[in-house]
């Protein structure tokens, strides 16, 4: 017992170092697997970062738990307000789905929600104050904790990447193998740049999981930084008189990104959602297809 | 399709040129690769990746410009 006090009193105590090495150590993922032991990086293939799967998995079982709980308890009446917000978000989602697909998808419907709901889950674990999850894993002698999962980029990359094999699915699904190969041929140009038309349609192609995967994470990878250069504001004054004006400038600024923050976050989760419906309803569409490609492309 | 909708995904213009030209790049890389025939192909995909870009771009922009005039 005494031993464990002793420990939360070095956790919370513990020398940061610089700025730099405060920064560095709360952008180290816990790595598991082939990792360069001094610096905790991943070096080969087959390291596994277990804070990015831990933290991502929580939303999952919270959403699924709750989910569960609910539906034993739903009912056609007077809805509670769990019940009022599950469904304010179903419909909404829903009304989505329903706008822009030409087709009845129920899939698609569910795929949306997934999307929307994990990720802003996820994105939401932004907001736990930076310092608060590690101090309490370095209590039980865990080195390195990033608890943002959406500020790794192996998470945002299977989501798009997930979002990705769907579009092709779908795509071969509704053209069929030979229409979607066809559709490759004549789009931007017309008959007589063939290559160049393979090669841009390639390109945009690959560009779609790209774009999704590189907007969530330097959104938040970004919102996670400033988190962390603002809690060095008071971490690196010294003691004394010059505190009373640190700090408070600490706090103000600590909530005025707090509140912009909230706002990424929620838009981010939207804009990936979105973006997944356009590129599924775009897989709908036939290869002259114009209706749903005018908003698309992010 | 409503307003809040069609708003995010125009949100994404901007990216979508930058992933054009990474995505070029990254086609370009691997085909080098394979072929080896190092810089050719990383220079001609990326240059397609930034002028599709762009010509992508101004399409949707054009589109939306006639679609709603500014008053």
């Amino acid at each position: 017992m005494t031993q464990f006090v002793h420990r939360i009193i070095a956790a919370l105590t513990k020398p940061t170092g610089n700025a730099t090495t405060y920064i560095q150590h709360h952008l180290t993922n816990l790595c598991l697997g082939s990792c360069n032991p001094i610096t905790h990086q991943p070096v080969g293939f087959f390291a596994v970062q277990i804070d990015t799967i831990v933290f991502a998995l929580i939303p999952i079982l919270v959403v699924v738990t709750l989910s569960l709980w609910l539906g034993k308890r739903m009912s056609s009446g007077t809805p509670g307000h769990l019940q009022n917000l599950v469904e304010s978000i179903v419909e909404f989602v829903a009304g989505q789905v329903n706008d822009a697909l030409p087709v009845r998808d129920p899939m698609i419907g569910s795929i949306a929600l997934t999307a929307f709901l994990w990720i802003l889950l996820m994105n939401t674990m932004d907001l736990v104050p930076v310092d608060l999850i590690p101090t309490i894993a370095h209590i039980f002698g865990i080195p390195d904790v990033r608890v943002v999962p959406t500020t790794d980029l192996n998470t945002t990359f299977a989501a798009a990447l997930t979002v990705f094999a769907l579009v092709l699915f779908y795509n071969v699904k509704v053209k069929g193998f030979l229409g979607y190969l066809k559709s490759f041929l004549f789009h931007p140009f017309g008959k007589y740049l063939v290559p160049v038309n393979v090669v841009m349609t390639t390109i945009e192609e690959v560009a779609k999981p790209l774009s999704l995967a590189l907007r969530l994470f330097g959104n938040m990878f970004a919102g996670e930084l400033v988190f962390l250069l603002i809690a060095l504001i008071g971490g690196t004054a010294s003691i004394g008189w010059g505190l009373a004006i640190w700090l408070p400038v600490q706090a103000g600024l600590d909530v005025v990104w707090l509140l912009f923050h909230l706002l990424v976050v929620t838009l981010q989760a939207f804009i990936f959602m979105v973006l997944t419906i356009v590129y599924l309803a775009m897989a709908h569409t036939g290869v002259e297809g114009h209706a749903v490609t005018d908003v698309s492309h992010g | 399709m409503n307003l809040l909708f069609q708003r995010s995904a125009q949100s994404g213009y901007g990216t979508y040129l930058a992933s054009m030209l990474i995505a070029g790049f990254l086609l370009g890389y691997g085909v080098d690769r394979i072929a080896s025939t190092t810089p050719l192909f990383i220079l001609v995909f990326t240059a397609i990746g930034l002028f599709g870009g762009l010509y992508r771009l101004s399409e949707m922009l054009g589109h939306e410009e006639r679609q709603e005039p500014h008053p």
